[in-house]
This record gives structure tokens, sequence and C-alpha cells, in this order.
């Protein structure tokens, strides 16, 4: 679903991501240590604008999309509206995971106030439109990094 | 106003529309933005829903793209949703209802909350063979006047929460778990719509229809 400049882009910040939080605050004035909060949240949004435009162009999924996402091999699926879409890896390495964060749908199907957090890379994913009716989406694996 | 689970309303599964609308303050303006994460949706999809919900006069449109709830909005969130019932169903409902509100008062302590009168009202006194829901008002004997959290009486706080909750359990109960057919209000609220309404259980006290069904 990504594109390769949009992959490549997205690894790099993921790297520099960690790399700004494995940074040790200890010895840090106050002054850097909020440009390294900034850094931080500045590099996080960049990861989601990307993740963001790769579910919009394909799909026109958007935040508050209501979702079913069955990751591959697992037999559980979680409901849920979305508030983020973002991408991570592994311990920083591996491929590139989805991942979603937004609230549980509750038992009655409406949206409820538990957090959900999904990530995964091969998935059957569903959407729900207002009608209540649920679509089908057709999601390829994303590509190894 | 009540809905079948089935139909549309402005394009939305009505339960959904119904979240969506109880989730937001009815009194203050609000935007798609905040609309569409109380329903569910992307706010592209939301904004054809609101402009329809606005043509049907439910909404004002107000500047920078805000929407104004008018009068109308809250029935929309006030709204059951069911397939309705006969009135042979509402009739043996009625009786069941009764028949709950009798065991209430027979099994309540001294001090816990009984019920007073029942009354119904709404479609059920017309001539339809079919109705939306059952619309009961209920007015409660409630044995002492409720305490303030913060009066200095330690014990105030504890009584005053066991009787919210005792009053909470028995509306609760004649409702007989059938949220989607039963549409209890309480009787000043039945006053104040100024409908008619037919005693079914107990003797209305004119002087406690102020505080009752308030809880």
């Amino acid at each position: 679903m990504l594109r390769d400049t949009e992959r490549r882009r997205a690894i790099d910040l993921i790297r520099r991501l960690r790399a700004a939080r494995d940074t040790p605050t200890e010895n840090l004035s106050t002054a850097r240590h909020e440009r390294l909060v900034a850094r931080i949240a500045a590099i996080g949004t960049e990861i989601n604008e990307i993740a963001e435009a790769a579910w919009l162009r394909e799909f026109g999924l958007e935040q508050f999309t209501v979702l079913s996402v069955r990751p591959a091999l697992r037999t559980w699926d979680v409901s849920f509206m979305v508030d983020t879409i973002s991408l991570s890896q592994w311990c920083g390495i591996g491929p590139l995971h989805w991942d979603f964060r937004g609230s549980k749908l509750r038992k009655d199907g409406l949206v409820g106030a538990l957090s959900a957090h999904v990530m995964f890379r091969e998935a059957a994913v569903a959407r729900r439109h207002l009608s209540g009716q649920w679509e089908a989406l057709r999601i390829a694996m994303e590509k190894a990094a | 106003m009540n809905f079948r689970p089935d139909e549309l309303i402005f394009g939305v599964e009505p339960r959904i529309l119904r979240k969506g609308v109880n989730d937001l303050d009815w009194q203050k303006p609000f935007t798609a933005t905040h609309f569409a994460r109380t329903i569910g949706a992307p706010r592209v999809e939301v904004i054809p829903v609101l402009d329809a919900m606005a043509q049907a006069g439910y909404l004002d449109r107000i500047e920078c793209g805000s929407y104004q709830p008018t009068s109308r909005f809250s029935r929309l969130g006030a709204a059951s949703v069911s397939n309705g019932l006969s009135r042979a169903d509402a009739d043996a409902l009625l009786l069941r209802v009764c028949a709950k509100a009798e065991s209430i008062n027979a099994h309540a302590a001294p001090h816990e909350t009984r019920i007073g009168a029942i009354v119904v009202f709404g479609s059920y006194l017309g001539d339809k063979q079919h109705l939306g829901d059952l619309d009961l008002g209920v007015q409660l004997d409630i044995p002492s006047l409720l305490l303030w959290p913060d009066s200095p009486d330690p014990t105030a706080r504890p009584r005053y929460e066991q009787q919210s909750m005792n009053i909470a359990s028995t509306r609760k109960a004649l409702r007989l778990r059938k949220p989607e057919t039963i549409s209890l209000h309480g009787f000043d609220e039945v006053l104040r719509l100024g409908t008619p309404y037919r005693v079914i259980f107990g003797e209305l006290r004119e002087e406690r229809c102020a505080t009752n069904g308030n809880e």
C-alpha cells in the first residue's frame, strides 16, 4: 500500500524516533529537553501523516472511521473507531506494521470509552458505514523493510 | 418518537445516530468534526448528514461551519429504536408493569422508595393498533426528602447515595428489561408535556409531582 518513497521515509523517521527516544535526558537542560520532546512529537506526526495518506489514498479511510480488524494468524478481532494511524517496527528492525489506535466499540456496536490498539502487517479489515453495513477491505501485505 | 431498527434516519442507522446525538451537549453549538467523533464516521460522511438534519429543522447552521441544535434535536436523542408492539402486547405489558409495581411496593422496606402511581400516555391512548413504544409516567413515593451530600451530618452522604441508588433501581425494575419497548418518564415530565394520560396504577398525589422522577 505504501509507495517506495513513503516506505523509505517512514523507516528513516522510525529510526530517528527511536534514536530521539533513546537519548539520555538526565543531564539535559530544560530548554534542550523541551526541544527533544518537540522533535519526538514532530517525527511522530510525520509518520502518522504518511500512514494516514496511504489509507486515505487506497480506501478513503480517515480519522473516526469504524473498523474491524483481524490480524493474520489471529483468532480474535477488534472493532474500534480510528483515532490515529501510524507505522511501527518491532524493535526498530523487520517489516513495517500498521499501528492503529482508537476507541473500542461496545457490545451493542456503538463507540465506547475503552481505548483500542492494534498492530498488523496483514489483516482482514472491514469498515462500517453509517448505514450500519460492513464493507470488507482488501489489504495487501506490506513489503519487508 | 420511535424508529424501526431497519430504517435509516438521514442515511444513518438509528442507534448510531441516537448515540451521536446523546453524546453532544444539546445547548451548545458543535462542529462536523465533533459530531464525526461522537457518531464514529469520517468528517466527509458526516457533513451531508448534518446538512440533512439542518434542512429537516433539527439544527441551525451558524458561522464557522458550526451547527446549533434546535429544540427538536433532543427528540432524536430520546427516540426509541424498536419494531414497536401491537396493542395486545402493550396491554399484556401494562399488566406486567402493574404486577411489578405491586411486587416492588410489597417488598419495599419502610425506608425504601415505592411506586406511588403509574400513568400511561402517548400512542397507547390513541386508536392505533400498532404502537411505537409504551410511554409510562411514574410518580415515586419517596419516604423522606433527599439529603444533600455536603450536609454536616456524617451519615448524610451514604444515606443520600443509598436513596439515589434505590430510586434508580426502582425505575429500572419497572422497565422489565425492555428499554426499547417501555419508555419511562417522571410524572412531572408528563405534566410539563401537557399530554393526556390515564392512571393505571395507584393514586396520584399532586403535591409530590414536582419532586418525583427528577432523580
